[in-house]
């Protein structure tokens, strides 16, 4: 166990001194391209939700990205997947975005198959958390502190029926106060789980009756510059 | 006229073989089960992994007084089998307006809440979930990954759908911490006290 943490604090310098040279000398190689993964779960359901506006705000996300030279993985949970390459791809990506309707207070049920098949496959080779984060092992006696992403974002993009106004207002009858990120909850606490940083999340509400769509697409590429702080 | 009660107990337990086989669920579930069965409800139920028929299912929500959701917490919500019970169900609900008219808010009326649309006033709906996550996890704003939020605040993404369509939520019961210091054996036999209490039965 010493031995293994000695090693790997001398690999650790090791990386450290090749960094600082490579800052002497800035080179093309250097200079690894970042990646973001778009995860669009919209779900069809035939003459009533055809993802249009989903994939309209995936579409911005994806231009937005490639404008920054960003690598771009992408994956349409709706045309079928790999659980383990969606795990590499977690492990490639810097940035995860998931682009989501909002269905019954929640992304569509086929998110939470991937959630759960993507994720337990991770979780039983251990790449991308360890455990719970309460064990000695892990070093912490905080429950939810065994995840492995440190230093990666994840963002939920999501549409809602919801009005605005229904959030963060303690008479409202439905959300009692809480915020559009408390509902959604569920779905960032994952990547909690597993070590990232969750962002904020970027909504468009009221889309059935329509009335700033259009801003909200508008405005999207200045929001994902702001919280990724991305020049 | 003093008609029978009803309940419906939903259990949304998904078999992983060899790792999670559904026992714990199975005895929460059969807790509940006799209990409303001593106090003379009829006891209508629903185990999600066996299939069902949508629009069998909205039919048992109508008549049922109180409706109970059993399930394990996978990956910081109920297996994806119950996300999809409740998009197929719900759907029936919204296209036939049986659950609900609406998101309650009407051209005619700007004063009414986004959310008041629904049906089925009187009913009563609760969560009794198994957890990997200690109690300790929840309710102090020095844990870093609930951050102070309840149990309760957690589970809103299931709970609002009933709330959406008109039902009560009533408070929630958890059995935390299963694979490593919870204890089970208390909690099993609590379990009739907290429905007794939360039902007023």
């Amino acid at each position: 166990m010493k031995a293994k943490y000695i090693v790997s604090t001398l690999l650790l310098m090791l990386s450290f001194g090749n960094n600082l040279k490579a800052q002497n000398k800035p080179s093309k190689e250097n200079i690894k391209p970042k990646t973001v993964l778009l995860i669009n779960t919209h779900l069809t359901y035939p003459g009533w939700s055809e993802g249009k506006l989903n994939g309209s705000f995936y579409n911005v996300a994806k231009e937005f990205f490639l404008s920054k030279n960003y690598n771009v993985l992408e994956t349409k949970v709706e045309d079928g997947y790999n659980a383990e390459e969606e795990v590499e791809k977690h492990l490639q990506a810097n940035i995860i975005i998931l682009q989501t309707p909002v269905n019954w207070e929640n992304t569509p049920w086929i998110y939470k198959k991937y959630v759960d098949e993507v994720f337990n496959n991770a979780l039983k080779s251990k790449k991308i958390l360890s455990g719970d984060g309460r064990s000695e092992a892990e070093g912490s006696k905080q429950y939810g502190m065994g995840g492995k992403m440190q230093g990666k974002k994840f963002m939920i993009c999501a549409t809602w029926n919801a009005p605005e106004e229904s959030f963060n207002d303690r008479k409202q009858y439905l959300f009692k106060g809480k915020s559009a990120d408390d509902a959604l909850f569920n779905v960032g606490a994952n990547y909690l789980f597993t070590g990232f940083e969750v962002i904020p999340g970027y909504y468009c509400y009221d889309v059935y009756h329509n009335k700033h769509i259009k801003e909200d697409l508008e405005n999207y590429p200045k929001y994902l510059q702001k919280v990724f702080k991305i020049n | 006229m003093n008609s029978t009660k009803k309940v419906l107990l939903i259990n949304t337990h998904l078999t992983y073989p060899n790792w999670s086989e559904g026992l714990l669920n199975n005895a929460f579930h059969q807790k509940a089960k006799d209990f409303f069965l001593s106090k003379n409800f009829e006891v209508l139920e629903t185990k999600v992994e066996d299939g069902y028929n949508a629009e069998e299912e909205v039919e048992k929500h109508l008549q049922a007084d109180i409706i109970i959701l059993q399930t394990p917490i996978n990956w910081f919500g109920a297996p994806w089998i119950y996300k999809k019970y409740v998009d197929e169900v719900f759907n029936i609900g919204l296209h036939t307006a049986k659950f609900l008219a609406g998101d309650g808010r009407t051209r005619e009326d700007a004063t009414r809440q986004y959310g008041t649309g629904g049906n089925m006033q009187g009913k009563k709906f609760m969560v009794s979930s198994t957890w990997n996550a200690p109690k300790e996890a929840f309710g102090n704003q020095e844990q870093k990954l609930f951050q102070g939020i309840s149990s309760a605040d957690f589970l809103m993404h299931i709970t609002t759908n009933y709330r959406f369509s008109g039902v009560e939520i009533v408070a929630d019961y958890n059995c935390f911490d299963i694979f490593k210091d919870g204890d089970i054996g208390k909690d099993l036999e609590n379990y009739p006290k907290h429905l007794e209490e939360v039902f007023q039965l």
